[in-house]
């Protein structure tokens, strides 16, 4: 008792002071809390303002011109619109959808910002016959030509992987919020910010259940947490985001904060790409814009929303389905759709599509480099924030074809090795359109999708015997050479710098004696080709290197005439590309044009072209290049292209086998293709048993034309033997070949046919000879 | 006795077959050892060459083919005549090289783009499309003509005279 009364008179006694104590500690606190709301609403209201998502830059792929006689029957057709996500209707009206009656397809396309001018919607009418258009219409006129909307094939995201395509109200589909506010957050329209009476409910489930199994946050408090703050779960992260939210409906409308909410939440991922965005998301799981999606369609988006990785529609369809059939559920129950229509959506299947194959998927190598060519003009934040439009030059078919190829091959190498290795084989392919130097396929390793080591562009390899034509095309231009002339396949030593000798070897360890130089070139002759060279001499050969446009002229060293030269696959391509298009320079491109986020044209990459070379001796060359294909090293090709597919190319092989080469190219295409290990460790494969066949099939399962090149003035076409090398006269001739000389080049003849000692006889055993064989 | 006869010239022709052992017609390249950093000196000699002789070759008269426009092409070549008129030289380049990559060995594209950079002052260029139209003409001398046009009109902005003539001779001889 004393003590309380000793408490109560000391109470009494300092009253004043206790109540003055308490007061400041109350106003300070007031203060305190006052700042920091003032702080909050600051970052809100400056960070909301305008809404400044950082918008990575969207880059297309190439988009299919229509017009009469393209390639395309009614099936190709009819998948090329559902690889752009067209889908298929009654009675198309709306953009995006379409119509198949036989052999006619009835389509509205999409309105498309291209980089040269704003395409609008269109419905369009096509008739096919078996592989290719005949007709194109609109309203009944014959519309010349026609280009489809491009495939959004991926952004250009920054570091934290943060990748979304943002959306403006009209361009979402009005059950979509409807649906968002069923599922998520009912009093969306009337309350403040928070929802106490949805807390206290979410609190008393989550205690009976021992577990969290509802969450009471509203839309905006959801866009607080994924806008402003990280994924820590504090109660004091708790207050702070309830009072975020409290502020943003202060200053802004419910319209602005759910399309603000529609951008920027978090649906899904891709590896390293995190996917924002219901724009983005749509693109991802269905291929097609957001304003294009179906009620199932819409549903599921919002059903993943819960759960990205849990209600993942790929990896765990079934749980999604499920959660997507409540979604249905809640809204029939809302009023939001009819009972009927959600029953039916019900039935629907999930309809997404298989990541990696369709739209949606993703071309880190490519994309690769398309970053590195516009680093050149615009800074890492400007490509990554400033949403910029890229128009690349990427073909999504063929693209997908040099993947799965190259995929195919590897594993089929790998299955027929004895000695496995822990370490897998990897390859590169690389494949251009020549005359216009576009560069459209690129896959920079086994796994595509794989983001890490650009292989096209960093794997700097020895190239092996792909550096002979440029050899020869420098011989060609000496006026002391044709693909006729005969050089000796005889041993060769050469006496180095540093006191030791070369002594290179033919790949069969053989001596041919004297051949002619399409043989030579055809059957990869490495001692030949030596001795070409030093005739020729160094500096002129390794300048031509130059010329054709590798970046770094070789050095002068003799080693280099067998490919002692490091170069990557993308570079191989830019020196092939030169022969491919007739002796013309063209730099490689990824990139036609860039637009800004407004669609101001900002920067285009324009064709240039430079003659590099005289057409007579690129022409002999490439005729080479033929032969190289009808009877050398690439005659295994045969097998796997279209008979009247004329090909032109070269295999490659670097020593002790480390690297496969073949390079390559038709009349629309070129193709590089690389094969070996990232250590550099022995592959035992040669150009022609390992790249030879991913490059055939390739080229063989894509729509090309074969090569034809017109005869430059001044070149005739002849016939000679191959073996020897001597002009082919009747009956004496063993294997005749055409090659391409300059007019009146004189030819050697066969001393034996001339004097005609074995003349006709010998031609006639001959003939007999093949009869026996063939 | 067919048989024996046939098996012997079957074993004649396959001796005939057998790879000749190697025997050098011409000395293996002499290199002597090169100073450092100097490209190597070599000598090499020719494979000696047998006695030759000029094969006549009947030289196939050329049959002449000049290129047409395909529709698409047209189509684009016309939007690209009007961007062209109203300066808009960035958009028509696009719109022909749309077409290139339709007919990518159509001269005539390669003629139009020329002409779209000789407007904008890229002559350079211009000359390049030219030649680029001339490797793909011979055989249509009206093409070939238009190219060489182009080719002296892109020398004639540069001021080099003689190159402009002579280009424009072998247009017009061609003509």
């Amino acid at each position: 008792m004393p003590k309380q009364n000793k408490l109560r008179s000391a109470f009494r006694k300092f009253r004043r002071q206790i109540l003055v104590g308490g007061a400041l500690v109350v106003g300070v606190c007031l203060i305190a809390l006052l700042v920091w709301i003032v702080y909050l609403d600051r970052i809100v209201t400056q960070q909301f303002e305008g809404r400044r998502w950082t918008l990575p830059a969207q880059v297309y792929a190439e988009a299919t011109e229509l017009y009469v006689g393209q390639n395309f029957g009614a099936d190709a057709m009819e998948q090329e619109l559902r690889r752009l996500g067209y889908h298929r209707v009654d009675a198309p009206k709306d953009s995006g959808s379409y119509r198949r009656r036989g052999a006619r397809i009835d389509f509205v396309s999409r309105r498309f910002q291209f980089s040269d001018a704003v395409q609008e919607a269109q419905a369009l009418t096509i008739t096919t016959d078996a592989n290719s258009i005949v007709s194109l219409t609109s309203g009944g006129e014959d519309v010349p030509i026609f280009r489809l909307d491009p495939l959004l094939i991926g952004s250009i995201f920054p570091i934290h992987g943060e990748d979304r395509v943002v959306v403006t109200p009209e361009e979402v589909p009005p059950m979509l919020p409807a649906a968002l506010k069923v599922v998520e957050d009912r009093k969306f329209d009337t309350h403040h910010g928070v929802n106490v009476g949805a807390i206290i409910r979410a609190a008393w489930i989550n205690v009976r259940a021992g577990q969290i199994e509802q969450g009471g946050s509203t839309l905006t408090q959801q866009l607080v947490k994924s806008y402003f703050l990280d994924n820590r779960r504090t109660f004091g992260r708790k207050i702070e985001e309830a009072m975020m939210a409290m502020l943003l409906e202060v200053h802004f409308e419910k319209q602005d904060l759910l399309n603000a909410y529609i951008n920027e939440i978090y649906l899904g991922q891709d590896g390293r790409r995190a996917i924002h965005g219901f724009g983005l998301a749509s693109q991802f799981y269905f291929g097609k814009p957001l304003a294009e999606l179906q009620l199932p369609e819409v549903a599921l988006l919002v059903a993943v929303v819960r759960g990205p990785s849990y209600y993942d529609p790929r990896r765990h369809p079934e749980r999604a389905k499920t959660r997507r059939d409540l979604v249905l559920k809640l809204m029939a129950e809302h009023k939001v759709i009819e009972e009927k229509a959600a029953t039916q959506a019900m039935q629907r299947p999930l309809g997404v599509v298989r990541a990696g194959t369709q739209a949606g998927s993703y071309y880190p190598a490519f994309l690769d480099l398309v970053r590195r060519t516009l680093r050149r003009d615009y800074r890492e934040e400007d490509l990554t924030e400033a949403g910029l439009r890229i128009f690349s030059t990427l073909n999504p078919l063929v693209q997908t074809r040099a993947e799965t190829t190259l995929a195919q091959e590897l594993d089929r190498l790998e299955k027929a090795r004895k000695k496995k290795k822990p370490e897998p084989l990897e390859g590169v392919v690389v494949v251009t359109s020549p005359s216009s130097g576009e560069v459209i396929a690129m896959v920079g390793g086994r796994q595509a999708t794989f983001e890490g080591f650009n292989r096209a562009l960093d794997a700097k390899r020895s190239i092996g015997s792909l550096v002979k034509p440029v050899i020869y095309l420098a011989a060609m231009e000496t006026d002391r050479f044709t693909s006729a002339s005969i050089v000796e396949d005889g041993p060769v030593e050469v006496k180095l710098a540093n006191g030791k000798t070369w002594q290179p070897q033919n790949y069969s360890q053989e001596f041919y004696g004297p051949v002619p130089l399409v043989r030579a070139l055809a059957q990869s002759m490495n001692l030949a080709t030596v001795r070409l060279g030093l005739d020729v001499g160094l500096p002129k050969v390794t300048k031509e290197f130059k010329v054709l446009g590798l970046e770094n002229e070789p050095p002068e060293l003799p080693s280099v005439l067998l490919g002692a030269l490091d170069v990557s696959p993308l570079e191989v391509a830019q020196l092939y590309n030169a022969f491919a298009s007739g002796g013309f320079n063209t730099p490689l491109r990824a990139v036609r044009a860039v637009l800004d986020a407004e669609g101001t044209p900002l920067k285009s990459f324009a064709l240039e072209v430079t003659q590099v070379a005289s057409p007579q001796a690129v022409y002999e060359v490439n005729q080479m290049m033929v032969q190289v294909m009808e009877r050398g090293t690439g005659a295994a090709a045969r097998a796997n292209l279209p008979s009247g597919l004329v090909v032109a190319g070269k295999s490659g092989t670097s020593s002790d086998y480390r690297d496969s080469w073949f390079a390559g190219f038709s009349g629309s295409h070129l193709a590089v293709v690389w094969i070996g290990y990232d250590d550099n460790t022995p592959t035992g494969l040669t150009g022609s048993s390992g790249s030879l066949a991913v490059w055939s099939k390739l080229m063989g399962s894509i729509p090309t034309t074969p090569l034809s090149m017109p005869l430059p003035e001044g070149l005739q076409e002849t016939s000679i033997d191959y073996l020897t090398g001597y002009a082919a006269q009747s009956g004496c001739v063993q294997e005749a070949v055409i090659v391409a000389v300059p007019q009146g080049t004189p030819l050697p003849v066969d001393p034996n046919c001339a004097s005609g000692t074995l003349g006709e006889i010998g031609a006639r055993a001959r003939a007999w000879w093949q009869g026996i064989v063939n | 006795m067919k048989r024996y006869v046939s098996l012997l010239v079957l074993a004649l022709l396959s001796a005939c077959s057998v790879p000749q052992p190697y025997r050098p017609t011409a000395p293996a390249p002499s290199v002597p050892p090169q100073q450092p950093g100097s490209p190597p000196v070599v000598e090499t000699q020719p494979a000696e060459t047998p006695p030759a002789i000029e094969v006549p070759q009947p030289l196939p008269t050329p049959v002449i083919r000049e290129p047409v426009l395909s529709p698409a092409s047209r189509a684009l070549v016309g939007q690209a005549q009007t961007q062209l008129e109203s300066k808009n030289f960035a958009v028509a380049a696009s719109s022909l090289e749309r077409a290139l990559r339709i007919e990518p060995d159509n001269p005539l594209l390669w003629i139009e783009l020329g002409k779209v950079r000789q407007a904008e002052g890229n002559y350079v260029q211009a000359e390049n499309m030219g030649r680029k139209a001339v490797s793909m003409s011979t055989n249509a001398p009206k093409a070939q003509s238009a190219a060489w046009s182009l080719i002296a009109e892109s020398y004639r902005a540069r001021g080099k005279n003689p190159q402009a003539q002579e280009a424009q001779a072998r247009a017009d001889q061609l003509r």
